[in-house]
């Protein structure tokens, strides 16, 4: 029996993790879709995690107005932070970004309401693996329907040439403001749903290592395709738990992987599958 | 007290201008930005400090060796992440990104072969490797060490830049980093500048890491982390691809975290540098020296 609780625990937790990877490579995508170079995923869901985990443990609200007011915060500072910050693109807007990431991460490890560099703990555990599957549905339709529509098909024209995009009317600004605040509302709502998935918020956790994670997931998938990222974060979360070596050489891993993607599959593995479905059929 | 300060200020500094030139070296020939320069910093004080205490090694062997090593980690690197994307005949934004991923590939690579190799204990030189002589200024107090640091810092500045202005090579990276098509047109052997390029940014890198953990005689495997976003901060303030802003901006950065140590608090000293960042790119992005960039 104590075998069985701990393999259902174990794979509990592994489902949980891939699920959350999978909502912050979806997130990430919202922006790279666009071509806009955004790391900052990871500050938007620390911004989502702390306030979600504040609000339950000092305010006792109802877990949905919880992940609500996780969703509302990061959108905020997103729009705040956007506005002036997407006028940057490039080397420029990934600098800028990833130090947004390191300010927020900075803020929690020194601001006393949340609780250092230890943290907040003791936070109840509420979030089932169900509600994270489903949040993730729900994502992928929203994402599926918008990609159909007019704000999708302005994304894609200007990640594919935002000059011809601009002569052709899309108003580039606006678009990459919408698709830079969806993608922090996900990220804010990922880390409210991690947030009470164990019993924990360190601050260690939503740094550079995060923003590599992140990026990773969107490389290695591809990020032509909607479920290129989503292959990205389940290969890259299950790979290291399944064979111990790649968790001892993780770092080694992911880096030749990245590299081999970057350097010969330019659309990731995505591209690599669709490709081959193609010359089979 | 003011005056201890600004002089451990100006060593950090030293510390950051010989990495952050490295980094705008390589931006300003390429107009990429290399992520796996601060590996190239952590390598080399770890191959340092491995030389010295496993090879029993003197310093004064130890350290040019370690240095080249940086250079060849450098000119790895281009090979590895670079090379392949400007043999495609990529450049400006288009090589942004995949430059910016397939280095910082590399540099993950790298600190796994460190961690591997060296663990993630923190590394130490023996003690009393480097004579502990201390002089006093006035009210203020300089080791040996810092006024070394300080010394060697000033030279190479000085050397680069007179290499940049007055040499072959120099005036052949500088029409690299003006026109690389106009330059192979010229007859300028573009690839080989280039790898000269990397191997001088990487052994600049390699002598800052070397600094920092002879400085506090601690090297560890995650210590090129922080340096890396400060080198970004830098470059940014100074002008992407602007020498003298490098230079100029590590100062500005040192001062004001070891003013705010001093006088506010120790917790916000990171901050700075990363708020200085995004200050600089809302307000001007080309920075204080840079050409205009968007």
């Amino acid at each position: 029996v104590t075998l069985l609780t701990d393999f259902l625990y174990l794979y509990g937790s592994i489902t949980n993790l891939i699920l959350i990877n999978c909502l912050l490579a979806l997130s990430a995508y919202v922006n790279f879709s666009s071509g806009q170079f955004s790391v900052a995923a990871p500050g938007f869901m620390a911004i989502g995690a702390y306030t979600a985990s504040l609000l339950t443990l000092n305010a006792q609200w109802p877990f949905v107005a919880v992940l609500a007011a996780a969703v509302l915060l990061a959108a905020v500072v997103a729009l705040l932070f956007g506005l002036p910050i997407l006028k940057l693109q490039g080397v420029y807007l990934a600098m800028a970004t990833l130090g947004f990431v390191e300010v927020i991460q900075n803020l929690a490890i020194n601001l006393q309401v949340t609780g250092g560099a230890m943290g907040l703990m003791a936070i109840p555990v509420k979030t089932q693996t169900w509600h994270l599957a489903l949040t993730l549905a729900l994502l992928v339709y929203l994402l599926w329907v918008m990609g159909q529509s007019k704000l999708g098909a302005g994304l894609r024209a200007i990640r594919q040439d935002w000059q011809l995009a601009r002569v052709l009317g899309v108003n580039l600004h606006r678009y990459n403001l919408i698709a830079f605040v969806i993608s922090a509302a996900m990220a804010g709502l990922a880390g409210g749903l991690a947030a009470h998935t164990n019993n924990a918020v360190v601050p260690g956790d939503f740094g550079f290592n995060l923003v590599i994670a992140v990026l990773s997931f969107c490389i290695v998938g591809g990020v032509d395709r909607l479920w290129g990222p989503l292959l990205g974060a389940l290969l890259l979360s299950i790979l290291p738990e399944v064979a111990r070596p790649l968790q001892e050489y993780r770092l080694i891993f992911t880096g030749l992987l990245l590299l081999a993607v970057i350097l010969f599959l330019r659309r990731g593995l995505a591209g690599l599958v669709e490709d081959s479905w193609r010359s089979l059929k | 007290v003011l005056t201890q300060q600004l002089l451990n200020a100006l060593v950090l500094g030293c510390m950051y201008a010989l990495f952050a030139l490295g980094l705008t070296l390589v931006f300003g020939v390429l107009d990429i930005l290399n992520l796996a320069h601060a590996s190239v910093y952590m390598s080399s004080a770890m191959l340092a400090v491995w030389m010295v205490r496993s090879l029993e090694l003197p310093l004064a062997g130890a350290i040019p060796l370690a240095i080249l090593a940086g250079g060849l980690i450098g000119v790895g690197i281009n090979q590895i992440a670079f090379a392949p994307f400007l043999r495609r005949g990529l450049s400006g934004q288009a090589i942004h990104m995949p430059s910016m991923i397939s280095s910082l590939a590399v540099a993950l690579v790298l600190e796994g072969l460190n961690r591997g190799l060296f663990g993630i204990q923190v590394q130490r030189f023996p003690p009393d490797l480097f004579p502990d002589v201390i002089f006093a200024i006035g009210e203020a107090q300089i080791s040996l060490l810092q006024l070394t640091v300080i010394v060697v810092t000033a030279l190479l500045i000085a050397t680069i830049g007179w290499m940049l202005q007055r040499t072959r090579l120099g005036r052949a990276i500088r029409a690299v980093a003006e026109n690389p098509r106009a330059a192979t047109r010229m007859g300028i052997p573009v690839q080989s500048i280039v790898v000269k390029t990397f191997f001088i940014a990487s052994a600049l890198g390699a002598v800052a890491g070397i600094f920092m953990g002879l400085t506090y005689n601690s090297v560890h495997v995650l210590m090129g982390t922080t340096v890396a976003l400060k080198g970004f901060a830098v470059i940014i303030l100074g002008g992407m691809g602007s020498l003298a802003g490098a230079v100029v901006a590590s100062f500005i950065l040192a001062v004001s975290e070891v003013l705010t140590v001093a006088y506010l608090s120790s917790h916000f000293r990171d901050m700075i540098a990363f708020g200085l960042l995004i200050v600089v790119l809302l307000l001007r992005p080309q920075g204080l020296f840079g050409r205009k960039v968007v």
